[in-house]
């Protein structure tokens, strides 16, 4: 833990969890329903195999390293931020805005495509309306969150985890007031998008990654500008600030950047839960407190841990199951073993 | 060397502009002529293809699309509306029917894949049959729809006939227990109930809506019609079970309260006017006295 790092170290740490990315990656496109992998193999793939491979499978690999290595980002950068082993991406209110403008796009803003020129152009664009409005209410939760605790110095920990408590429930009750009122032909939607999955909407492969790419973008950002930083600012603010850190900034720097990614997540694969929290800390043993190579490593194994308890999800029964419930049946226990190993 | 990691974020960021923009291709035109391959993702567009004489052009349906029994036969493509893509995409189908409840995400991504997606909403007996007479424009079979259609109106017509002289009794339509759920004013089976020649007890509710007990109570229903246990054989003792205790509404006392088939009443298509004599056969029992034709 203690050992230092150097160049070498990380190339080889970040080389080989991509390639272990690489491998589970290519694990999730070839199994699924249909046994195509054999016929692609023998050469005999035909066009819809192909459609089945690059637009299902692949737009869930796609979706899945994404949501994984954002919520494992955000998870080690906000545990960071708050110096509080419980701060997981969606502590913030985040999930609860998102539910909240997904339920509001579902409800009332699907029946008033016809009217609102807007949203159909939406659905026929790469985006789709309801990734659009979770996207837009995760925003709006994290905007209320910081105005709460702006004015108040370098980002107050306390009052931003309170405030951002209490937008969960306030959105969370919000969201069941629409559901009571909703047409009950609707419930089966909502009840499948708070569950989350994978299976990228409306995207198809060149959107999903796309979206890959911006939260590829916003990990390289937090790796190569904030990391030393947040490294600084583990050991309290007055040490930081006699480093030179300019500790307001970052903090706010990180604390957005970081809601970006869990706001794209969520917009996308609805809220799935442990990744964010579990990861970070697993890897913070394993690797070391380092943020330049614990942000990078967080986002490619919360990528291909997601991906790969994606597999089970699909194959395990004939109906799919939310890949939330499978991160949180074995990640639970996992979590459970890391804080025995840890307080023995 | 510092100022050069610039390039990575802002570089990455333009491939995903680039990627966002890509054009994807154009879905391929679809073929021309009546489609031959049709996927169902609710039963009563099964049933409907079927009535209209082109089961055999049926390639998937729904987990719950039971009827008619040929129908069993066919690969199963997923749940009510969400579908298992990867295996529609397998079957390749010319026309999906799909309810428009379902996850349409899903519907926008075939759509956008080349396949023709036809969403449809469930709505009144008048909605019904515009329904299938659509459903038979994009079959190519506009006269097989207007004899199904015609068929059901003119055994609706002689069903309402036999049942004008009967007294309006009051019925609940009870379509979930734990919270009570009723079938309100609009929906689908208070319509049936109308052409039963009944009165909604709970149509002071509007769709299918959460109801007080204690409204219940004080509507006091002289019949509880109740879908909430399938279609098992043992579903008529298990709802009169559940009424037993509430022994002051006038449907428990006298004995006035069934189990009614969802399978049924729940599905707006060829087997509406069965639907209708499904409840009526309950609602007035004595119309049905003097040996009429039997069957559900």
């Amino acid at each position: 833990m203690t050992r230092p790092l150097t160049a070498r170290r990380w190339a080889w740490t970040i080389g080989a969890l991509a390639l272990v990315a690489l491998c589970v990656s290519i694990l999730g496109v070839s199994i699924g329903s249909e046994d195509i992998a054999t016929r692609v193999l023998q050469g005999k793939a035909t066009q819809v195999d192909w459609t089945t491979i690059i637009q299902i499978r692949l737009v869930r690999v796609l979706v899945g390293l994404l949501a994984g290595g954002a919520l494992a980002t955000a998870g080690v950068v906000l545990q960071a931020l708050f110096r509080n082993p419980l701060a997981d991406p969606f502590v913030l209110g985040t999930s609860g805005g998102a539910a909240f403008g997904a339920v509001v796009g579902i409800v009332l803003l699907e029946d008033a495509g016809a009217t609102w020129g807007w949203v159909e152009t939406l659905r026929q664009s790469q985006v789709v309306c309801i990734p659009v409005m979770a996207f837009l209410g995760s925003l709006l939760s994290v905007a209320l969150v910081s105005a709460g605790a702006v004015g108040r110095g370098a980002l107050p920990t306390q009052s931003l985890l309170l405030i951002g408590v209490i937008a969960n429930y306030v959105f969370t009750a919000l969201v069941l007031l629409i559901t009571v009122k909703a047409d009950p032909n609707k419930l089966p939607r909502i009840e499948a998008w708070l569950l989350g999955d994978l299976s990228g909407g409306g995207f198809l492969a060149t959107g999903a990654a796309a979206l890959l790419a911006v939260s590829v973008a916003i990990c390289a950002v937090l790796t190569f500008w904030l990391a030393r930083p947040l490294d600084a600012l583990t050991l309290g603010d007055e040490q930081a600030r006699a480093l030179g850190v300019p500790v307001g900034r970052v903090r706010w720097t990180a604390f957005l950047l970081s809601s970006l990614a869990t706001a794209i997540a969520v917009a996308i694969a609805g809220v799935i839960g442990f990744v964010g929290l579990l990861l970070p800390h697993g890897f913070r043993r394993l690797f070391g407190a380092d943020h330049r190579l614990l942000v990078p490593a967080c986002f490619l194994g919360g990528g291909t841990l997601l991906v790969l308890c994606d597999i089970p999800a699909r194959t395990l029964f004939p109906q799919e199951l939310p890949v939330g419930i499978v991160t949180a049946i074995l990640g639970g226990p996992l979590f459970f073993l890391i804080l025995r190993r840890r307080s023995s | 060397m510092k100022r050069l990691l610039w390039v990575l974020p802002v570089g990455l960021l333009g491939v995903a502009l680039a990627l966002a923009l890509w054009p994807h291709e154009p879905p391929a035109a679809p073929p021309s002529g009546p489609p031959r391959r049709i996927v169902c993702l609710a039963p009563v567009y099964t049933e409907v293809v079927f009535a209209l004489g082109a089961g055999d052009r049926l390639v998937g349906r729904s987990q719950w699309c039971n009827f008619p029994p040929e129908a069993e036969r066919l690969p199963v493509v997923g749940g009510l509306g969400q579908p298992n893509l990867e295996q529609l995409v397998a079957l390749q189908p010319d026309l999906i029917l799909a309810p428009a409840l379902g996850k349409s995400d899903n519907y926008e991504k075939l759509r956008r894949l080349g396949f023709r997606v036809e969403e449809m909403e469930p709505g009144t007996f008048a909605d019904a049959l515009a329904g299938i007479r659509r459903i038979g424009g994009w079959l190519g079979e506009e006269a097989a729809a207007e004899a199904v259609v015609k068929k059901i109106e003119q055994d609706r017509d002689a069903l309402v006939k036999t049942l004008a002289g009967c007294p309006r009794v009051r019925c609940a339509l009870v379509v979930g227990h734990e919270p009570l759920f009723v079938s309100g004013a609009g929906t689908y089976l208070d319509d049936l109930l109308a052409l039963a020649n009944a009165e909604n007890a709970c149509g002071d509710a509007q769709g299918w809506a959460r109801y007080g007990l204690e409204d219940f109570l004080a509507r006091n229903p002289e019949v509880i019609l109740d879908s909430t246990m399938g279609n098992e054989r043992e579903a008529d003792h298990q709802v009169v079970a559940f009424w037993s205790r509430w022994t002051d509404v006038a449907a428990v006392k006298d004995g006035r309260v069934h189990a009614i088939d969802p399978d049924l009443t729940n599905r707006p298509g060829p087997r509406m006017v069965q639907a209708i004599e499904h409840l009526a056969r309950h609602l007035h029992p004595d119309a049905f006295a003097r040996g009429t034709e039997g069957g559900r």
